[in-house]
């Protein structure tokens, strides 16, 4: 059961429908154009392939570092335990310096994805291109999340509980997401020749029925393995 | 600009004003006559209009917390529907994006911030 929990978290943290949002945005605000496809399926490809050799680094580590000595890591920190056993000193810093790039991005990402989210819902001005006093309600919605995040922060929540949380809760929503990009992307009126063809189809349609299955699990699985705690 | 869209065509689809700024949503419609076929008269913004569309518990916080108001932008108003619905005016113009104004006030007293 907790096996099926982490296989689900997994598959969640690797697609989390506010990246959507993020990256969709990013694309209308610096007016991608046919002639960027290529270069953004090329990023997608080496992403995914390094985002998914890092998970699995990180797997391996906890589970050749920590599980012998039954050591649960509570705090992300405790990463940095498996390259400064390697690579002495400079490993902890090197492991310090990626993973303060690696926070602020994902700050950076996740408050102004909520901004971008709710002023396109709305209907409000936005994009970081204008200056504040051109999108106040933007401005103000990405600067109020940093401020809510850091305020629950402070309170003393788990932050390893709430990612996790944050990750389950995603991945009952991704279908929803994945399904309306992935029958957009595929429609050639909308697409014309950059279209999905068969193979992205029935790729992209596997994925959608192992994250659907995946967002059905999810919350009986929390349930079930008390957050993944067995 | 054809008036003959459905309701349903319409509710939700953002509206951009002369200089392609966005000015909020078209929340609700109201039509010249009864019936699905009838022509669209006035455009309704703002949470006075949305609003209605919510469940009654919903609604009663919604209006406590945004209040009622209802920007009327006349179909006459309407330059291109596409993927977005132009509007001939800027948004000031017609009343809309009033808080932003409001708001945007305070941002310029900032550096940086205009």
């Amino acid at each position: 059961m907790l096996y099926f929990y982490f296989v689900v978290s997994f598959m969640s943290s690797i697609m989390l429908p506010y990246e959507m949002y993020f990256y969709a945005s990013g694309g209308i605000e610096d007016r991608w154009k046919p002639a960027d496809v290529a270069i953004n399926r090329t990023i997608v490809i080496i992403g995914f392939a390094l985002g998914g050799f890092v998970a699995a680094a990180l797997v391996m580590n906890g589970a050749q570092l920590y599980q012998p000595h039954h050591i649960d890591p509570q705090l992300p920190g405790t990463a940095t335990f498996g390259p400064l056993q390697t690579f002495g000193a400079t490993g902890l810093r090197l492991a310090l310096i990626g993973m303060f790039f690696a926070f602020a991005g994902a700050g950076i990402e996740t408050a102004f994805s909520a901004a971008y989210g709710t002023a396109q819902f709305f209907g409000w001005p936005w994009g970081k291109y204008r200056k504040p006093a051109g999108a106040p309600r933007f401005t103000l919605g990405w600067v109020a999340m940093f401020v809510a995040s850091g305020i629950i922060m402070l309170a003393g929540v788990d932050p390893v509980a709430l990612v996790e949380y944050a990750i389950v809760f995603s991945v009952v929503i991704l279908p929803f997401s994945y399904f309306s990009v992935l029958r957009t992307a595929s429609d050639r009126r909308h697409m014309g020749p950059f279209a999905n063809g068969p193979i992205a189809r029935v790729l992209g349609w596997f994925y959608l029925a192992l994250i659907t299955v995946a967002g059905l699990a999810a919350i009986p699985l929390l349930i079930a393995t008390h957050g993944g705690k067995g | 600009m054809a008036s003959r869209q459905s309701r349903h065509e319409l509710l939700d689809r953002e509206l951009i004003d002369r200089e392609f700024v966005s000015c909020g949503k078209i929340d609700d419609v109201e039509t010249k006559g009864d019936g699905p076929g009838a022509d669209v008269a006035t455009i309704l913004v703002g949470p006075g209009a949305w609003g209605r569309r919510l469940p009654a518990l919903v609604r009663w916080i919604v209006w406590h917390i945004a209040g009622r108001d209802v920007v009327r932008i006349p179909w006459d108003e309407v330059k291109s529907i596409g993927s977005h619905i132009q509007l001939r005016s800027l948004a000031s113009e017609l009343g809309l994006n009033r808080i932003e104004g409001r708001l945007a006030k305070t941002f310029r007293k900032f550096p940086g911030g205009a």
